[in-house]
């Protein structure tokens, strides 16, 4: 089993500088969910996308079903993006520009 | 730098993007604390550099503003060598030394992947993309 950074660091220093409370939240290039577990916890609203439809599984469940209700999740990459403008309050781009 | 553009329209104006990149051209492999190896992670560098290439060509344009920059150490941490060996063998522009591959398959205790990983948060300008 694979454990990344299990004790946190990378979601302490985001927290430490943005916060994601009640925000509503892009997540670029998901992956399997590095860091949408660590927004669907805070966030008022998550949009998760990937390329991947492997990894975009992956991220799904990773979430409890209490944080699944506020994540949407899009097979697509950055390009692809197309969403009404200016809805977004922060934008996580993990490992992924 | 189009993706760039597609993330500046979908945010708020003063919105924010949080951006991390694993940086180390060379990240330490580990078991119990003595070194197993290195990944080879050069091609990955060059990833990076076109990647801040665009990122120079967003806040040149107006489009994002520098916030903030630090770095800090994210240790991943397998069960074996061998599942260690089967996660980073997918890893994008990663090159596993044979030496590495050899001391991985032989370890069947926890192994650590340290990469040095730099965290930038920009603000989103007013302005809009064109």
């Amino acid at each position: 089993m694979q454990r990344r950074d299990e004790v946190g660091v990378e979601a302490a220093a985001i927290a430490a500088l943005v916060s994601l409370e009640g925000k509503r939240v892009l997540d670029v290039g998901c992956g399997e969910g590095r860091l949408t577990t660590f927004a669907a916890a805070r966030a008022a609203s998550v949009y998760a996308f990937d390329p991947s439809a492997e990894n975009v599984a992956a991220a799904r469940l990773a979430l409890t079903d209490e944080q699944s209700s506020r994540v949407r999740f899009g097979v697509h990459g950055a390009e692809a993006l197309d969403l009404p403008r200016e809805r977004f309050d922060v934008a996580l781009c993990g490992w992924s520009l | 730098m189009h993706a760039l553009r597609n993330v500046h329209a979908a945010l708020t104006p003063g919105g924010f993007v949080v951006d991390t990149q694993p940086l180390s051209p060379h990240p330490r492999v580990a078991a119990d604390s003595a070194e197993l190896g290195t990944l080879d992670m050069r091609e990955w560098a060059d990833t990076i550099r076109a990647v801040d290439e665009r990122i120079n060509e967003a806040v040149g344009a107006g489009l994002f503003d520098m916030q903030h920059e630090e770095r800090f150490v994210v240790t991943d941490a397998f069960d074996t060598g061998a599942q260690c060996l089967e996660t980073i063998s997918n890893w994008r522009d990663t090159r596993i030394p044979r030496s590495l591959v050899s001391r991985l398959d032989a370890t069947h205790v926890m192994v650590t992947v340290e990469q040095v990983v730099r965290l930038r948060v920009f603000r989103r300008a007013t302005r809009s993309a064109s």
